[in-house]
């Protein structure tokens, strides 16, 4: 029946298939219960009815019926067997979950089924062929024979005796003969009828015979066998005549000797000779217990024999029940081992087919729980429990992750947003991240600080680092001063613990460029300063500078003596006075400084025309001019711009006044201030070189705060005047040695760099001016690019040493 | 008389430096020191010129 099936299969498609061997494989259980059933029944059946148990006699049709029967069932099994087998190999072949479980546990079922199964028939048919032998041994077959000997002999001897009593009657019957002959011829005229002509002479004459001889019975009787006489007292027991044979025989001449047959009778039967047509027939009494023994130990013997006879097939029928009975037992052992087997295994298979869907991550799966599994369907519910619990705990740690992203996210948006420099250092003083605003602060790229230590890269941040650790629970933080592309920087500094609640807790160091914070700070406090002073000090100053011209208009003409001094204290007085009041004019003007008017303008115009007036007023120095070829137009406020070329062409005259002074001896020094305009698509330029006494090399950025100077008599008001309009223009100032332009001076200097002045002449600054190139923007043409906000300030032009 | 000038300022320097210097000239000086002072002088007689700081 498989074969049919998989023919049909192989038609179908595979989904189909597998519906059908589905279904099959429901059916199977069923049809393979009522089968095992049906076999038990029909061997427990074939048993009973082969031991005679039942009424129904074992016959050879029954027996071969039953035969029939049980091995069609046998057969079936077998089929349904060796199905679910190939099933199980053709899974293992597979690899199904739990296939090699599955066949051990068949395997060790059928062993255990087989073992006893097979035991029990070797045992069964050896001790069938024991019985046997024991029944058809030689001392029972004597012992049955002997039996039957004693009750012949018994009646042989009865034989005997009633042989001897008929030859003795015969003769005495014979020798009585003569008396009789007469009578009977007269009567008859027949010699045979001798006894019927005169039956009451031989009445008595039998009579005293048989009871002389203690015979129950004794006739005469002719050919037929009819009585012709008989001994009184006859009719106690009945007269069985003789058969025509045993007459026959008679006549012949032999003494006939009849045995009990059905009757308990012993009879003899002989002719009297003398006597034609005469027979005697006597009747002995045998015990009818033993005719009836007898008649049973001859029954027995013959069916003893019968059984001798059919022994082999006895023996092979039995044997042939025995493999029937045995073989549907072992079948069902078998199909129950299998059974079971696949109840056991089945859950298992379940939960590895489970445990294999969880090991590739698919926590939805489910183990279908069946109360008839027990203990291995709580493992599945149990299984279950754990799978569910292991979801939600796989659900909570991706959602803490998804969390964790998000704040990761977050934070990492910060760290990019936040214009302060973030830099993390780990426990071992390693950098572990840096953010962008840290990258630009510091204007290195991250590739660089990554996994290097802090000492190394940082040196600057490295002490307030080895502070911060040594007190870990204050908070460190302080201002340092670094040099970045050249410029002095202000950072404020705070190194931060992680709050990881370990002991490998990183650091962070966050830091803000405050450099312009500090400097406007500076500068509005020295503004406000400035204000205060500068009313002060002017108040008193107009009564002093009243009172000196009066005293010189007053007193003037009346003094004659010593004019000349009292004309040079007045004028001093007075002259001073008007110098203090400029400077505080000055300081006033700084401090509320005018708003640009923004115009278009040639730059090239506004610094030529502004270093003009110091070559006509300062005819010692050089002021050599370099511009570009093409106009520089740009939204700029002409008068603050020419004022901010003014204090650097000032300043450096002063610079080479100072080094004049400084050095009066000095020969073949001539004083240069070289300005040069250049731009690029995004800024314009402007440089004052000189070759005077140089920048000082510390703190040169505070030059550009108002009220820093390096001179006696100076304000310090120039540079921090050009920083504000470079600022009101969106630009930025920069401070440098000249020595970088030297050669180019050099060039200039014909016949001018000996030996001894190339020390000299290592000196001079060069302050620049990078403002950017603001086209006017239709109605915008007016807009004020005040602050840093308004127009972007560009860095990282070239470094100092 | 010659003319009347009333100097009014809250420095009594500036007060008396504009005051001497214009007496040197020859004008008469009156001073006030505030606006009530400058008021009255006004009211008890009219001033040719004031020199007011503002």
């Amino acid at each position: 029946m498989t074969v049919t099936h998989e023919n049909r299969i192989s038609l179908l498609t595979p989904e189909q298939v597998s519906l059908i061997a589905r279904r099959l494989r429901k059916l199977v259980f069923p049809i393979g219960l009522v089968t095992v059933i049906l076999s038990l029944v029909m061997g427990v059946a074939t048993f009973l009815i082969l031991t005679g148990l039942t009424p129904i006699v074992p016959t050879h049709n029954v027996v071969v019926t039953m035969l029939a029967i049980n091995g069609v069932l046998v057969a079936v099994m077998i089929c349904i067997i060796v199905w679910q087998i190939a099933e199980l190999f053709l899974a293992r072949k597979r690899q199904d979950a739990g296939s090699r479980l599955h066949i051990r546990i068949v395997g060790l079922f059928s062993v255990i089924a087989v073992i006893p199964a097979i035991l029990l028939a070797i045992f069964a048919s050896i001790s069938l062929d024991r019985g046997l032998d024991h029944w058809f041994s030689s001392r029972t077959k004597s012992i049955i024979n002997s039996a039957i000997d004693v009750a012949n002999s018994y009646l042989s001897e009865h034989g005997q005796v009633i042989r001897a009593d008929i030859v003795a009657t015969a003769n005495d019957l014979e020798a009585n003969a003569s008396q009789f002959q007469a009578y009977v011829n007269s009567i008859t005229g027949l010699p045979s009828n001798i006894v019927e002509s005169d039956p009451a002479r031989f009445g008595p004459f039998l009579t005293v015979q048989a009871s002389m001889r203690a015979l129950p019975g004794a006739y005469l009787l002719d050919g037929q066998g009819k009585i012709l006489s008989k001994a009184s007292g006859d009719d106690e027991i009945p007269f069985i005549p003789p058969s025509r044979e045993h007459l026959k025989a008679a006549e012949a001449g032999r003494i006939v000797l009849i045995p009990p047959g059905q009757t308990n009778q012993v009879r003899a039967l002989k002719r009297i000779e003398k006597f034609d047509d005469a027979y005697l027939y006597l009747v002995r009494m045998v015990d009818p217990k033993v005719i009836t023994h007898l008649r049973n130990t001859r029954e027995n013997v013959i069916e003893y024999g019968q059984l001798d006879q059919r022994r082999t097939g006895v023996q092979i029928a039995f044997g042939l029940m025995y493999v029937a009975i045995a073989l549907t037992l072992l079948l069902a052992a078998l199909w129950l081992g299998l059974w079971f087997a696949n109840r056991l295994v089945s859950p298992i298979r379940r939960l590895i087919t489970a445990a294999n869907v969880v090991s590739e991550g698919d926590l939805d799966v489910k183990v279908k729980v069946k109360k008839r599994d027990g203990d291995l369907g709580q493992l599945s519910s149990t299984f279950n429990t754990m799978v569910t619990v292991l979801k939600e705990q796989r659900n909570d740690l991706l959602n803490v992750n998804t969390l964790l992203n998000d704040r990761r996210r977050f934070m990492e948006a910060v760290l990019s947003g936040v214009s302060a420099g973030v830099i993390g250092v780990n426990v071992d003083g390693n950098i572990t991240l840096v953010n962008r605003s840290a990258e630009k602060l510091l204007s290195v790229s991250e590739k660089d600080l990554l996994d290097q230590p802090l000492s190394n890269v940082l040196g600057d941040f490295s002490d307030l680092y080895l502070q911060a650790r040594e007190q870990p629970d204050k908070f460190v933080q302080d201002q340092i001063m670094l040099v970045i592309a050249g410029v002095e920087r202000n950072f404020a500094v705070r190194v931060t613990r992680e709050q990881s609640g370990d002991e490998d807790h990183g650091y962070i160091i966050t830091f803000d460029d405050i450099t312009e914070l500090v400097t406007a700070q500076r500068s509005s406090a020295w503004a406000d300063v400035a204000r205060r002073i500068a009313h002060e000090i002017k108040n008193p100053l107009t009564p002093i500078q009243l009172s000196a011209e009066r005293i010189r208009r007053k007193y003037g003409k009346s003094i004659t003596e010593d004019r000349e001094i009292f004309e040079q204290c007045t004028d001093t007085i007075i002259r001073q006075v008007g110098d203090i009041g400029r400077m505080v004019d000055e300081f006033s003007s700084f401090a509320r400084m005018p708003k640009p008017v923004m115009e278009q303008n040639d730059v090239r115009t506004v610094v030529r025309d502004a270093v003009t007036l110091f070559s006509v007023s300062e005819p010692e120095i050089d002021f050599p001019v370099e511009l570009d070829a093409d106009p520089i137009m740009t939204l700029c406020d002409q008068r603050l711009l020419s004022q901010a070329v003014t204090n650097l062409v000032k300043n450096a005259t002063e610079a080479i006044a100072a080094r004049t002074e400084q050095d009066p001896e000095q020969e073949n020094f001539q004083g240069e201030v070289k300005t040069v305009v250049r731009s690029n698509d995004k800024n314009f330029i402007v440089e004052v070189i000189d070759n005077g006494i140089g920048l000082p090399a510390k703190h040169r950025n505070r030059l550009l705060e108002p009220y820093m100077t390096t001179r006696e008599k100076g304000t310090g008001l120039g540079l921090a005047i050009v920083q504000k309009i470079a600022e009101q223009h969106g630009g930025t100032v920069q401070l440098e040695d000249a020595s970088h332009f030297r050669e180019v001076l050099n060039d200039n200097k014909v016949n001018k760099d000996n030996k001894d002045n190339k020390e000299g002449n290592d000196t001079g600054a060069c302050v620049r001016m990078i403002i950017p190139i603001a086209a006017p923007m239709g109605s915008h043409g007016d807009t004020e690019p005040h602050d840093n906000s308004g127009l972007k300030t560009d860095e990282g032009i070239v470094s100092t040493a | 008389m010659a003319s009347d000038i009333l100097i009014v300022d809250d420095e009594n320097d500036i007060r008396e430096l504009i005051s001497g210097i214009l007496q040197d000239e020859g004008y008469s000086t009156r001073l006030a020191k505030d606006s009530t002072q400058a008021l009255t002088a006004v009211e008890e007689r009219r001033p040719s010129l004031v020199v007011l700081d503002i």
